[in-house]
């Protein structure tokens, strides 16, 4: 009740975050209407009519093999988005279960994630998920599997420090007279009081592994072509460029930069409601 | 018998400097091991429906003493013997399942700090019932709101987060959550420094209603002499981590014999006494309590009456009487 | 004009604008400071009294702005200042001081150096000094707040120092450069009994000594009773009883008052005696009656919330100020 108006408040004052908030909901309705709002079959190839300019028929063009351009688009919203959302949940899981073990028990589990931590962020990050999916093999859930692992480290820091302010606050020895277990205090008493900046740092990262999962592609790995995705996408583009069919690179690049930016509005956006601190 | 919680010769040293690793005993460093003495040596019993006030200034050991007594922390040596039982010797992290956890419960300092920000006001009183008295659904529902009651929480304010809370709203909730389990010894940690006296007035009767009804006996901590006054039977004056003198309460404020208790005492206002009244004052800081010096007294430093035998033998508290004080030179 | 007068806020009025609307925080707040003075503003939280002093040293937060009234400081109209001379006048004749004084310490810089500070800024017209002298005159400071080891202190920094010795750095600092006015607001709260007490002489005693006025603004009236020779009591923003310590303590005459001093614990006073204030602090977003206590007032008439109520004389003391219409 009051808490709803509050955030309607909110968004109005930050209409940024508000505009992020819409494009971002249209992007979610696209992924999952996709295979209905298609025009073409984004497989189907028609060696007739390939590499035309965008038109009223093909709103955005068609590739070297004829396949409607907008209709690859739309479905690559499906995969780049489901891939960022898989990487995140799934890091953000792990980063918070260790992070809050870390910052909450202290001593040798402490030490051990922390050092582990530091190892994952020696690597160069990108060059680091490259070398998971090439060793792990191309496939949709290793992308998933290379991102989380390379995103893994924030989390666990955000929550770390999150629980080991938390955890000198009077409400923990509170509970702790109440007859709460170590595990119980940690779980049902400490994370919820974590949630706010762990939420602002997954819709941060959310765009940050966006471009990580296409950026794989691109590169040769992780999604194989003909799956529509953007990254691949832009790869096989990208040679057509210097001929002038400018079309089959950049309506997949827009459309990753489109959701990216919405993402990290979002992400400031959120930062800004939920921490009053920062709120003016 | 009537006896409800007996400390014995109870001390806590915090360690302070960290054991030495594998390199430093390698390289066969010196290391020497300071401690802190938070709590050094202190005995008092606590009778059944009786309230004791705990008094002293900041680093004085209170705090750890409440914590060593609630179980949160371990005791360096020393015996707490609560209903019969040395509750003492089980390690503070067992003690949440121990049968005893639900009769010591404490009121904390900060009604802001203690409530977690994540729970309702029902939440928060319905914890410690649904950790320790397993009461679940309609059973939790009835003695929540019959708690609240109790304390004069309006049932309307059960679903609403502490930051919707008044001061002495969240007071209340804190009280309702610490009677909860129906204690037999509760701490109060300076539960009414956060407020304002007209709000302070009402909870100081409140404390004092439950314990007759409940027949609580209190462990009251303040720095306001004022307050432990209205509410405590006795009183125990803490400096540095030792009882240095403690007695019926109105015995104390007339007559204190410890100078630090005439110091402390006369450091309070009474805006009805008329004039200034003549002040004794405290020079310098209180010292620290790292690795005191076992023979000197811990308030020689500051002791307007100090005496060179006060450096060379430490005073003990009588062992006799019931208004005991620990110095070598009280006028009786 | 009566030239002993050194601060007179008249009908000072503050408004915050919040997400809900505007809140009137002070309504016509007068009040008098002579030279050399000590008055107390006393008040329980949310009363307007730390408001009043920011609004006079014209360091309000953005969000509050002055709706009406006048702080004339020696003749002069505060709020008419340009800030360049406000600032100039802050630290020079008005000097504060607040509760919590560690957080007011700058943490990373030696106090001896934050003491030169307000120095440097504020002497570099006439005659600029020299380190040596600044130095000197640092140390002279921390000597005159009776830190023990002064020139050893100059080099500390404010984490090796305890509460109380803190908030006598805190003092050094504001008393650098020999102002008119000290404003203390809570200065003693979160320190120790017996380093209340030594604070609270030191800052009489400095005052007596320089023929400075001190404004404390404080919740505890015992504090007022000892330190100060005038006692302003508010509740909500407003004035409600100006008096001397005397006059008040012996026979407070507004109801407010006569029950703040009934529930602060005292020897003599017994738990069943103690008495306590119905109902709330009245929120301040709504419209307010002209006597803001009115709604808690066991004495309340309906003449009480009248237009026009003001701070007037009673008529066998005329020092004893009174915004009530039906006093006890």
């Amino acid at each position: 009740m009051k808490r709803s108006l509050e955030w309607r408040y909110l968004l109005l004052q930050n209409p940024l975050t508000l505009a992020a908030l819409v494009v971002f909901i249209l992007v979610v309705l696209c992924a999952i209407f996709a295979p209905w709002l298609t025009p073409y079959d984004p497989f189907a190839s028609d060696t007739a009519n390939s590499l035309q300019a965008p038109s009223a028929a093909h709103w955005f063009g068609t590739d070297q093999l004829g396949r409607d351009m907008f209709s690859r688009v739309l479905m690559g919203t499906r995969m780049d988005l489901g891939i960022a959302i898989a990487a995140v949940f799934l890091a953000a899981a792990i980063g918070t279960f260790l992070g809050a073990c870390a910052g909450f028990y202290g001593g040798y589990v402490d030490t051990a994630v922390g050092r582990g931590v530091d190892i994952i962020m020696a690597f160069p990050l990108f060059v680091l998920a490259m070398a998971i999916v090439a060793a792990l093999g191309n496939s949709v859930a290793n992308v998933v599997y290379a991102s989380a692992i390379i995103n893994m480290p924030f989390y666990v820091r955000v929550v770390r420090s999150e629980i080991l302010v938390l955890k000198g606050a009077g409400f923990v020895e509170a509970a702790r007279l109440c007859g709460n277990s170590n595990s119980r205090i940690l779980w049902s008493q400490l994370l919820p009081n974590v949630s706010a900046p762990l939420v602002v740092q997954m819709s941060l990262n959310m765009g940050w592994s966006m471009l990580n999962a296409a950026s794989l592609s691109f590169v040769g790995l992780g999604i194989r072509p003909p799956s529509p995705e953007w990254g691949i996408m832009v790869a096989e583009g990208a040679q057509y460029i210097i001929s002038g069919q400018w079309w089959v690179a950049l309506f997949p690049g827009l459309a990753l930069t489109l959701v990216v930016l919405c993402f990290n509005l979002l992400g400031d956006g959120l930062r800004d409601i939920i921490d009053p601190r920062r709120r003016t | 018998m009537n006896r409800l919680l007996k400390i014995e010769q109870l001390t806590k040293h915090f360690p302070l400097s960290r054991p030495q690793n594998v390199l430093q005993r390698w390289a066969k460093l010196p290391h020497k091991s300071s401690h802190l003495y938070a709590v050094d040596d202190v005995s008092f019993t606590l009778d059944r429906g009786e309230s004791l006030g705990l008094v002293g200034e900041s680093g004085c050991g209170k705090s750890t003493l409440v914590r060593l007594v609630t179980r949160l922390l371990d005791p360096s040596s020393g015996h707490i013997i609560f209903n019969d039982r040395h509750i003492g010797d089980v390690p503070a992290n067992e003690f949440a399942l121990h049968p005893e956890r639900a009769k010591i419960q404490q009121i904390f300092q900060d009604p802001t700090d203690s409530l977690n920000p994540r729970f309702t006001a029902f939440d928060c009183i319905a914890d410690p019932l649904r950790q320790l008295a397993k009461l679940h659904g309609e059973a939790l529902q009835t003695r929540v709101e019959k708690i609240a009651e109790q304390v004069s929480l309006p049932l309307t304010l059960l679903n609403r987060y502490p930051h919707q809370l008044s001061g002495g709203q969240k007071l209340r909730v804190g009280i309702a959550r610490g009677i909860a389990l129906q204690p037999a010894l509760l701490i109060l940690d300076e539960p009414t420094s956060a407020l304002d006296v007209s709000v302070q007035a009402v909870i100081l009767k409140l404390l004092d209603k439950l314990r007759r009804e409940l027949n609580l006996s209190y462990l009251f901590v303040s720095h306001d002499l004022n307050v432990v006054r209205l509410l405590c039977d006795r009183v125990m004056v803490m400096y540095l981590g030792k009882v240095v003198e403690t007695g019926p309460v109105e015995e104390i404020f007339q007559r204190p014999r410890h100078p630090y208790t005439k110091a402390l005492l006369a450091a309070v206002s009474h805006y009805d006494a008329g004039g200034q009244v003549q002040r004794i004052r405290l020079q310098g800081e209180l010292p620290s309590p790292v690795d005191p010096d076992a023979n000197t007294c811990r308030f020689y430093g500051r002791c307007p009456i100090r005496e060179k035998r006060c450096m060379e033998k430490m005073p003990e508290l009588e062992t006799s009487g019931d208004h005991r004080a620990a110095c070598h030179l009280m006028q009786d | 004009m009566n030239t002993n007068v050194l601060l007179q806020v008249q009908d000072l009025s503050v408004a915050f604008a919040t997400r809900h609307g505007q809140v009137a925080v002070l309504d016509k707040v007068n009040l008098t400071l002579h030279k050399g003075e000590t008055l107390a503003i006393v008040g329980e939280s949310g009363s307007g009294k730390s408001v009043t002093s920011f609004a006079a040293l014209g360091i309000l937060d953005p969000a509050g702005k002055v709706t009406h009234g006048r702080v004339i400081f020696d003749g002069r109209n505060l709020l008419d200042l340009p800030p360049a001379e406000m600032r100039k006048l802050r630290g020079r004749e008005l000097a504060m001081i607040f509760q919590n004084p560690r957080s007011a310490l700058n943490p990373i810089r030696k106090v001896g150096h934050q003491i030169e500070d307000v120095l440097t800024a504020h002497n570099s017209l006439s005659h600029p000094l020299t380190r040596k002298e600044k130095k000197a005159a640092a140390i002279a400071q921390l000597e005159a707040v009776k830190i023990t080891d002064p020139a050893r202190r100059y080099n500390a920094y404010p984490y090796e120092l305890s509460g109380g010795m803190c908030q006598r750095v805190m003092i050094a600092i504001a008393l650098a450069c020999k102002p008119r006015l000290l404003i203390a607001d809570e200065p003693t709260t979160g320190l120790d009994v017996t380093t209340q007490v030594v604070i609270m002489d030191l800052i009489q005693e400095l005052a007596a000594a320089n023929n400075m006025a001190t404004l404390l603004i404080t919740h505890d009236l015992g504090l007022a009773a000892d330190y100060c020779s005038r006692v302003a009591v508010m509740h909500a923003g407003q004035v409600l009883e100006d008096a001397p310590v005397a006059s008040l303590f012996r026979a407070a005459r507004h109801p407010y008052t006569a029950r703040l001093m009934a529930a602060t614990p005292q020897p003599g006073i017994t738990l069943e005696r103690l008495a306590f204030i119905p109902g709330q602090l009245p929120d301040l977003r709504e419209a307010q009656p002209p006597c803001r206590f009115s709604s808690r007032c066991d004495r309340y008439r309906p003449e009480c919330n009248a237009p026009g109520l003001t701070l007037v004389s009673r008529p066998e003391n005329a020092s004893h100020l009174i915004a009530c219409r039906n006093p006890l």
